[in-house]
């Protein structure tokens, strides 16, 4: 467990946990599961004219089948599902931090429930990222090995036996620099607008460019994860042949 | 104040850090940016393939910049050198 800013927590047992990271991630999950129950029983219907909120979904599946197809040609279509839910995790989390979900929450039921905790995006916490970074990590393998078997150790002694270190190097820098881009990003965004909010006593219109920006930056983090997760795979699955 | 000067020494070393970091991982993106955009108009139709690589570099090329942070954050929040 890292800590980096200040997160409110609850020790269970001698074990120290993040309390706001997991109800946020909590929420984002329920958020994206109720997205995903809508899109199969309501909103994506065989019929012959395709209705908006069909073509939204589909809008999803297109963009995640189109980074796969596009590093990987036709046998990319087996990781689509993989790399669509890494997306869409990171993307609704992302853009969950700019959603004021405490201050709504605090507004309405202020009189009624203890002060809630302050709910920032999960990413925006060093132990999701590296959560997400470790999942990719422990994946790639697993690919990697059921692609080509027990060839697939041979990734680490090409050209020959020398360069094994560096080859586990270069393998255990990959998810690291995954989760500090994410991790990076997420948290600058959210201390510039908190250095900028706490300027003055009253801001409400010069923090919107900073989230302008925020919200691109979310597209592009999620994008650009998902993406190198590809490339990962497409790395470890090619080898061996 | 033997602490007091690890812990002075730490931020001023880790803000020449990720200066001396942002700069140089700058500097490299504005080539590859300046580079994908002589290619596009060179050749307007491989758009599409040009921008990919261009953000996968560009992507490559900052996680320079976020090791330079991550020694930064751990310089500061926390600095294994200050009992």
């Amino acid at each position: 467990m890292i800590e980096v800013g200040n997160h409110a927590v609850w020790k269970v047992g001698g074990i120290v946990f993040n309390s706001d990271t997991i109800i946020s991630s909590l929420v984002v999950s329920a958020l994206i599961i109720i997205f995903a129950l809508a899109a199969k029983f309501i909103f994506v219907k065989k019929e012959k004219h395709i209705s908006a909120s069909q073509a939204v979904c589909e809008l999803f599946y297109e963009f995640s089948a189109s980074i796969c197809t596009g590093v990987m040609g036709g046998r990319g279509k087996k990781y689509v599902p993989f790399i669509n839910s890494l997306f869409i995790f990171i993307l609704v989390s992302n853009v969950f931090g700019l959603l004021p979900v405490t201050e709504v929450v605090e507004m309405l039921f202020g009189k009624l429930l203890p002060r809630v905790i302050h709910l920032e995006s999960p990413t925006a916490d060093l132990n999701t990222t590296v959560a997400l970074a470790f999942v990719v990590f422990v994946i790639m393998q697993l690919f990697g090995i059921r692609a080509s078997g027990f060839y697939y150790f041979k990734r680490f002694f090409s050209p020959n036996i020398l360069f094994l270190p560096l080859n586990i190097m270069e393998e255990l820098s990959r998810p690291l620099s995954l989760a500090i881009r994410l991790f990076g990003n997420t948290f600058g965004k959210a201390t510039i607008l908190l250095i900028l909010v706490s300027l003055t006593v009253f801001p409400i219109i010069y923090p919107i460019p900073i989230m302008a920006l925020g919200l691109f930056i979310a597209f592009i983090q999620a994008y650009i994860f998902a993406l190198l997760t590809t490339f990962y795979i497409d790395s470890a699955v090619s080898e061996g042949h | 104040m033997d602490n007091v000067m690890v812990q002075v020494v730490s931020v001023v070393s880790a803000a020449f850090c990720l200066g001396i970091a942002g700069f140089a991982a700058a500097l490299g993106q504005g080539k590859a940016t300046a580079a994908a955009l002589d290619a596009v108009s060179r050749q307007p139709e491989a758009k599409g393939t040009i921008t990919q690589i261009l953000i996968v570099g560009l992507a490559i090329i900052e996680s320079i910049a976020l090791y330079a942070l991550l020694i930064a954050i751990v310089l500061i929040f926390v600095n294994p050198f200050v009992k």
